[in-house]
């Protein structure tokens, strides 16, 4: 019988909690039209954590890999606004994908020059272990979230009116460039975390899918972003539950738990609609 | 005038009389919505200066902000966005308001006050995109008139709107202008506002004319802009209507 008291599941049930609130990123990159970027940003921090490692092995010393993840991850969904110019979809996925090519590559390349016991460091981060989580990444990942977390409540509606109209939202004196690059990095912060939480190939289905899904029963903003995150906690909590009875992988069964509420919303709403 | 490194407007040396209707007619890619956008700020010349009401709108964007309000094209706005429409209306008072941007207590009877105005009383918590083409256009509208500008710029504000919407409009911007208001709107119709329009620009990458319609609209001036695609035709009581670039 599984103790649900144990500490590595009170974090955690800890780490989803986080996630929810991170989930949120998911939802503002939906309003604003780059529904993939988070998770653009997460595969870029595969590139963060292969410099932080390599760097590590060729000086000969510890070098944490989650400040370089996050980093990483917010600095290429910067680039991705930068590149993108004037944010219009054409440039922005030209850009989403010109800027995860070179993470990919500087991945890829560092990954083969360390050694094996320093690539299961970098591979944490693909696949990541919710179960597997320390009180240090806990902390780490409750201050990036709680930093994220205070930008957007502050910019909320920055972020509403700038998704709805940027240019009348400029018109009415909104910087909207600054606030942009600061959306971009918000979210790009978001998948970085997410993929020390969850790995980044999963990140697509914990940030995008909950947030896909609560867009189809969500009347305002504020309840959107505020469904988002109960969807995620609760898909979390659900997924990790079932993952300890049934024996299996915890990151998973929650991705496969967000995508499924995702498919059965778009189902439904589908059916109401011809209905 | 330059927009993502391409030379859009050059030559554009007027001055627009506040208050007046003035009407900036053109076929596509004439450079209206960037001559607007300039008005704003939002577009900076690569030489030459503007100045609104006495105010650079480069050097004080802020400042041109409060004068001015502004309502983009619908196509523009993202209907992925679920908002209500009296939180669209409540933007143009918030957005002068210092971060977070709180609303008070007294904001709620200007955004119904405004909401009424444009004959949407009733709509006051619906989901924005499900309104109308005209109602959206309405509630457009209203977020601009709160900010009680000195000048409204409308960037073809009756693109997809029904005619009661129209009429509805053209009546409000006729009182507006009765309140000393400067009005400028980018249309490629101005037969709904044949009567009103006091100034017409024409441009085409360049400003081909401006002055009142009697005067601009010649069959040459046109001629030169749409080609055989427009004329001008006589009538009564408003003497002058263009045909033909009418986009659907």
């Amino acid at each position: 019988m599984v103790d649900l008291l144990a500490p590595f599941l009170i974090r955690a049930y800890i780490a989803v909690v986080l996630s929810g609130v991170a989930a949120s990123a998911g939802s503002v990159a939906v309003l604003r039209g780059v529904s993939y970027l988070p998770a653009e940003a997460s595969h870029a921090a595969l590139g963060g954590v292969s410099i932080a490692v390599f760097l590590g092995f060729v000086l000969g010393t510890e070098v944490d890999p989650f400040y370089f993840a996050v980093l990483f991850s917010a600095a290429s969904a910067v680039l991705v606004a930068y590149a993108g110019g004037r944010l219009d979809k054409e440039s922005l996925n030209a850009a989403l994908g010109g800027v995860m090519a070179v993470s990919l590559s500087v991945y890829a390349l560092l990954r083969g020059l360390v050694p094996a016991n320093l690539k299961v460091v970098i591979d944490g981060y693909l696949v990541g272990d919710i179960l597997l989580l320390t009180n240090k990444d806990l902390m780490q990942l409750g201050i990036t979230v709680g930093v994220a977390l205070f930008f957007e409540l502050l910019f909320y509606r920055e972020v509403m009116y700038i998704c709805f109209d940027s240019e009348g939202a400029e018109a009415m004196g909104i910087k909207v460039k600054f606030y942009d690059y600061l959306m971009f990095f918000l979210m790009g912060l978001s998948g970085g975390l997410m993929s020390k939480i969850f790995g980044s190939l999963l990140v697509f289905a914990l940030v995008l899918a909950p947030a896909a899904a609560a867009r189809m029963f969500s009347a305002h903003v504020r309840t959107y972003l505020v469904n988002t995150m109960i969807l995620t906690i609760v898909l979390g909590m659900v997924g990790l539950f079932a993952s300890i009875y049934l024996d299996l992988p915890s990151s998973g069964m929650i991705a496969g738990l967000t995508s499924a509420a995702y498919v059965v919303s778009l189902l439904y709403f589908k059916a109401m609609k011809k209905g | 005038m330059t927009y993502d490194g391409r030379r859009v407007l050059e030559d554009v040396t007027l001055q627009i009389p506040v208050p007046s209707i003035t009407v900036i007619i053109g076929p596509n890619g004439a450079g209206k919505s960037v001559f607007l956008r300039s008005l704003i700020g939002s577009i900076k010349p690569s030489s030459g200066s503007i100045s609104v009401l006495g105010v650079d709108p480069v050097a004080h964007p802020d400042k041109v902000k409060r004068l001015v309000s502004y309502v983009a094209q619908k196509e523009k706005f993202s209907y992925a966005v679920p908002i209500g429409v009296n939180e669209v209306v409540m933007m143009g008072l918030l957005a002068d308001k210092s971060i977070p941007r709180i609303h008070t207590k007294s904001d709620d009877p200007k955004v119904k006050e405004a909401l009424k105005v444009v004959d949407m009383g009733d709509q006051y918590e619906r989901p924005f995109d499900k309104l109308s083409g005209g109602q959206q256009q309405r509630v457009l509208l209203a977020r601009s008139i709160i900010r009680q500008p000195r000048v409204l710029i409308l960037d073809e504000p009756f693109n997809a709107v029904d005619v009661a919407t129209q009429n509805m409009m053209i009546e409000y911007l006729q009182r507006l202008r009765g309140k000393d208001v400067g009005i400028i709107i980018v249309t490629h119709d101005t037969n709904p506002l044949a009567c009103l329009i006091e100034h017409i620009m024409i441009l085409n990458k360049r400003l081909i004319d401006f002055g009142p319609p009697k005067k601009v609209l010649r069959p040459e001036v046109l001629a030169a802009v749409y080609g055989n695609n427009a004329r001008v035709l006589d009538g009564e009581p408003c003497p002058i209507i263009v045909t033909g670039d009418i986009h659907g």
